[in-house]
């Protein structure tokens, strides 16, 4: 089954003349695991479908079936309620919380999930553990008292990735990640997501512009005026093993956390 | 801490120069209002001790016919046997400490050349001074002394001492007269035929008392009946008790006491001070609906600064919003976080405005506002002079907290309605 199935999708803002038809037609299914950059020039539509993946916006016409669930229909609550169990979100301006320590940023969305628990709510000991844990895995231990502001970028995105991935979401969805990061720093930032996605299975799905995302990617979407121009395996993939030996030794803990969490 | 608890706390403190403007607002608001009332209770407590001091006395006991045509002082309506009446109400009510009698006439005061009606009043002077506060308010000269003190039943000395008045300080004024000068008092007597007498000027009093007492002449009873016939009666009992420490329980002492007296001595009409206050004490009630307006008025400036406070904390953190959201918090959390900040800031202004106002009511209690620069002032027949002071009132400080508190939560409804109805798709594109 697909993680993620989009059927005949469409977005269209604007009525008559002023009408703009951000998506027009998507077909799309995302399988577990994958690592999927969705490229293409500003105005083709990036944003408008990874927002429609996110549950962040619905679409005028068509199906989005997640791991089996039709979204169609959901009201806000109710995307509310899918965004806040399954999918997790990596931002561009990585958007941490900037009140809150590291700790507390990666605790976030497991204190969302247990505000909206009545019922087998996770305990604010186990919330904290998990949170360290999934920090040390993204090699800031030391920095887990620290607020946002003490931080440089790639810490920052580090903590972003840290906290999209706390909850175990089906998907994780990065908006550009990499696009305020130097070259060096988004290397290893974009490692530590591979070595993640090798090593838990998570879905992630990019929109970027960043040549070394698309390096990384193992299949690559094309839009173009809202369409989808091109779905193709990247000419680097095949040298993932090598991408593997490159990856951030930081990233390695984590589907040993993933694991020990499952049981 | 919850999560939303401890975003809205930091970013009250992380917005330092916001929170402190609003803070400020809020502080001098309800301080103020804290201030106002307790300047406003001691006021009343003020007004109500002249009553008692000077006037009404704490309760006063009459014969019915005298309380029916008080206004016009009848002479003719006497209390029968006035030393055991006083003794039976000091038993019947225990909270009395002193009782002394009283006989009020019209009269006419004349300095030969110029002639001023007057209210006087016999007295019995060493009683009097521990009922009222006139003997200690004597500005010149002396209170009233001499062989009659006591004489309430019998009849003074067999020579003729000079005659003593003290009188108050506007009539000595009116008249340009001053101690040891002579007053020619004229007034019916209790053989409804008139007399006239002159009496020595013994004492001036000071202007609270002149203001605050309905009589301006005091003689003692001696003087008054060889003045008016010896069988001039006491109209009226005045009783005192042991200083209360609210005016609350003054009045309510009062209306018990008076009750307990009313048992024991049924055939006469006893009032406590409130039913003298009458006017006072309603003029009293719309003195407090104008302090709630006026905290009104400040929770409404501090609430606009809330609002602005909140709005620019929304806009500030419009990104933050939309992540949230894009986490999973509904609109609903997000209204909550912004309201909690409200509260939050609420709750800060509104604990340094109780510490202000207390501040403001330690200085009103123990130091007072000096009133002698403006003059005596007259509230609703009521005079205010000398040091007004204030009063601690536990009430305000509540009143202060939850209006604070209260306005800030709904203040930041506002803004926080406008986050919660963003869109995350907005939100999260907003530079």
């Amino acid at each position: 089954m697909s993680a993620l199935h989009l059927e005949k999708v469409s977005r269209i803002y604007g009525k008559g003349d002023v009408e703009v038809r951000a998506l027009d037609g998507i077909d799309l299914d995302v399988e577990p695991g994958e690592f999927l950059a969705i490229v293409g020039p500003s105005g083709s539509g990036k944003t408008t479908l990874l927002n429609i993946l996110g549950c962040l916006d619905s679409p005028t016409t068509g199906r989005i079936v997640y791991d089996g669930t039709d979204l169609h229909g959901l009201d806000e609550t109710g995307l509310s309620a899918y965004r806040r169990d399954r999918i997790s979100f990596v931002f561009q301006s990585y958007n941490l919380v900037q009140v809150l320590t590291v700790r507390e940023n990666v605790e976030l969305p497991l204190v969302i999930e247990a505000r909206a628990r009545s019922k087998g709510a996770k305990k604010a000991d186990e919330i904290r553990d998990i949170a360290l844990a999934m920090i040390e895995a993204v090699g800031l231990s030391d920095k887990a008292d620290r607020f946002p502001r003490e931080l440089s970028g790639g810490q920052e995105q580090r903590v972003a990735i840290a906290r999209a991935l706390v909850k175990e979401p089906l998907v994780v969805l990065a908006d550009e990640p990499t696009a305020n990061l130097d070259s060096h720093t988004a290397g290893e930032i974009l490692d530590l997501m591979r070595g993640i996605n090798e090593r838990r299975g998570t879905t992630f799905v990019f929109s970027t512009h960043d040549r070394l995302v698309m390096e990384r990617a193992r299949r690559i979407v094309t839009l173009h005026d809202g369409r989808i121009a091109s779905d193709l395996p990247s000419p680097s993939s095949a040298a993932g093993e090598a991408d593997k030996r490159g990856a951030d030794p930081a990233g390695r803990g984590i589907g040993d956390i993933a694991s020990a969490r499952r049981r | 801490m919850d999560t939303l608890w401890r975003i809205a706390a930091r970013n009250v403190v992380r917005h330092r120069k916001r929170t402190l403007i609003t803070g400020i607002v809020m502080m001098v608001g309800i301080g103020l209002y804290i201030g106002y009332d307790s300047i406003l209770s001691g006021m009343d407590r003020m007004a109500i001790d002249s009553m008692v001091s000077y006037s009404s006395s704490w309760l006063k006991a009459r014969t019915p016919g005298y309380a029916a045509e008080s206004m016009g002082f009848p002479i003719d309506e006497g209390i029968a046997g006035p030393e055991a009446a006083m003794a039976a109400m000091r038993k019947a009510a225990p909270q009395i400490t002193a009782t002394a009698p009283r006989t009020l006439f019209v009269a006419q005061a004349s300095n030969y050349t110029d002639a001023e009606p007057v209210i006087a009043a016999a007295v019995d002077p060493a009683a009097d001074a521990t009922v009222f506060g006139v003997a200690a308010s004597v500005g010149k000269g002396r209170w009233l002394a001499g062989p009659e003190a006591g004489a309430t039943g019998a009849a003074g000395g067999n020579a003729a001492p000079p005659r003593e008045v003290v009188i108050g300080a506007g009539l000595a004024k009116d008249l340009g007269l001053s101690v040891g000068d002579g007053l020619l008092i004229s007034a019916r007597t209790i053989y409804e035929n008139d007399n006239a007498d002159e009496f020595t000027i013994v004492g001036i009093l000071d202007g609270t008392a002149a203001l605050a007492g309905t009589a301006t002449v005091y003689m003692g009873y001696a003087d008054a009946r060889a003045f008016l016939g010896e069988g001039l009666p006491v109209t009226e009992i005045d009783a005192a008790a042991a200083p209360s420490p609210s005016l609350e329980k003054e009045l309510e002492g009062s209306v018990q006491a008076a009750a307990l007296v009313r048992a024991a001595l049924p055939s006469l009409a006893v009032d406590p001070v409130g039913e003298f206050a009458k006017d006072y004490l309603a003029l009293r009630t719309s003195k407090s609906k104008a302090s709630l307006l006026l905290i009104a008025m400040i929770l409404l400036i501090a609430a606009v600064g809330i609002v602005n406070t909140i709005l620019m904390s929304v806009y500030s953190r419009i990104r933050e919003i939309g992540v949230l959201r894009a986490y999973g918090m509904t609109p609903k959390d997000i209204r909550k976080l912004f309201t909690r900040e409200g509260i939050i800031l609420g709750a800060v202004g509104s604990l340094a405005g109780l510490g202000f106002g207390a501040l403001l009511d330690w200085f009103l209690v123990s130091v007072g506002i000096s009133l002698s620069a403006f003059g005596n002032l007259d509230f609703g027949s009521i005079p205010i002079n000398g040091v007004m002071r204030g009063e601690w009132k536990p009430e305000s400080f509540i009143v202060g907290l939850i209006f604070g508190i209260g306005v800030a939560w709904l203040a930041a409804r506002i803004p926080a309605k406008r986050a919660g109805k963003l869109e995350p798709t907005e939100a999260l594109r907003f530079v």
